[in-house]
């Protein structure tokens, strides 16, 4: 695949973005559950996650994820005592989640954690958060149409 | 004359929650002080410390790598009491920060 100059530019910076931004949820999110993990633990009786603002960004996301590591841990139990005597080509497929639900919701808790969290911790004026935040997804479409273009040509 | 702290908040069984948590009682913000001295001191050791070893040193990465360790004492100060929850808010927040600027400036 050809690498053109101008346009692939744009296309490497924003491919590193995308990933920095993947590996920074990634990081903030295990941050936070060690933080929520450890409270628990430790019987605090003020946790984090009974702050409004802490429920409303990351608490849904936390909720959320441990909803589907239940329902794994869940389908792996079904599926390591399912019994031998099923017929042989037998195809036994069972949909542990919805992929689609959890990848929207994760996106979605990570956008609130990093993004809107911080603008409401700083007080800024909803007007500005809403203008940062349609800049923000326009610049994302934007983006995904350059590197799709990219591809294309 | 001098002016003594009031003590009498103390109870006659208190733990060392209790004694942790009396600067509070006159000054609210403390122990966020003494976590910010705590990330300052941190910040100027690895940054010198980097630059003395190899020559250059990046302050961005000297104030993510204290933000780590703040974070973990906010957590402690949480658990011991003396570290509302209001603080450890901001506290995130601010570290967060810092350490998504780092990631994006690598």
């Amino acid at each position: 695949m050809e690498i053109k100059k101008g346009g692939g530019f744009w296309r490497m910076s924003l491919q590193k973005i995308f990933i920095t931004f993947a590996i920074l949820g990634l990081l903030i999110y295990g941050l936070m559950s060690f933080i929520t993990i450890t409270q628990e633990n430790n019987a605090v009786e003020n946790k984090i996650i009974h702050n409004d603002l802490m429920n409303d960004t990351y608490g849904s996301l936390y909720d959320e994820l441990s909803d589907a590591q239940e329902e794994t841990e869940t389908v792996i139990g079904n599926f390591t005592r399912r019994s031998p005597t099923e017929e042989f080509g037998e195809l036994s497929v069972t949909s542990i989640f919805s992929p689609t639900r959890k990848i929207k919701t994760l996106t979605l808790g990570l956008w609130n954690t990093l993004i809107r969290l911080p603008l409401v911790v700083l007080k800024v004026s909803p007007v500005v958060a809403n203008i940062i935040t349609a800049i923000l997804i326009i610049s994302l479409i934007i983006g995904m149409w350059l590197i799709w273009k990219g591809v294309s040509t | 004359m001098a002016d003594f702290y009031d003590l009498s908040s103390l109870s006659a069984n208190h733990t060392i929650r209790d004694i942790l948590s009396l600067p509070n009682s006159s000054y609210p913000y403390f122990w966020v002080w003494i976590l910010g001295g705590i990330w300052m001191i941190i910040t100027l050791g690895f940054y010198f410390k980097e630059k003395e070893r190899l020559g250059k040193a990046n302050v961005l990465s000297a104030m993510a790598i204290s933000c780590f360790a703040v974070l973990v004492l906010s957590l402690l100060g949480t658990i011991v009491g003396f570290v509302s929850i209001e603080i450890m808010i901001y506290i995130i927040v601010f570290c967060f920060l810092i350490i998504a600027i780092w990631f994006f400036s690598k």
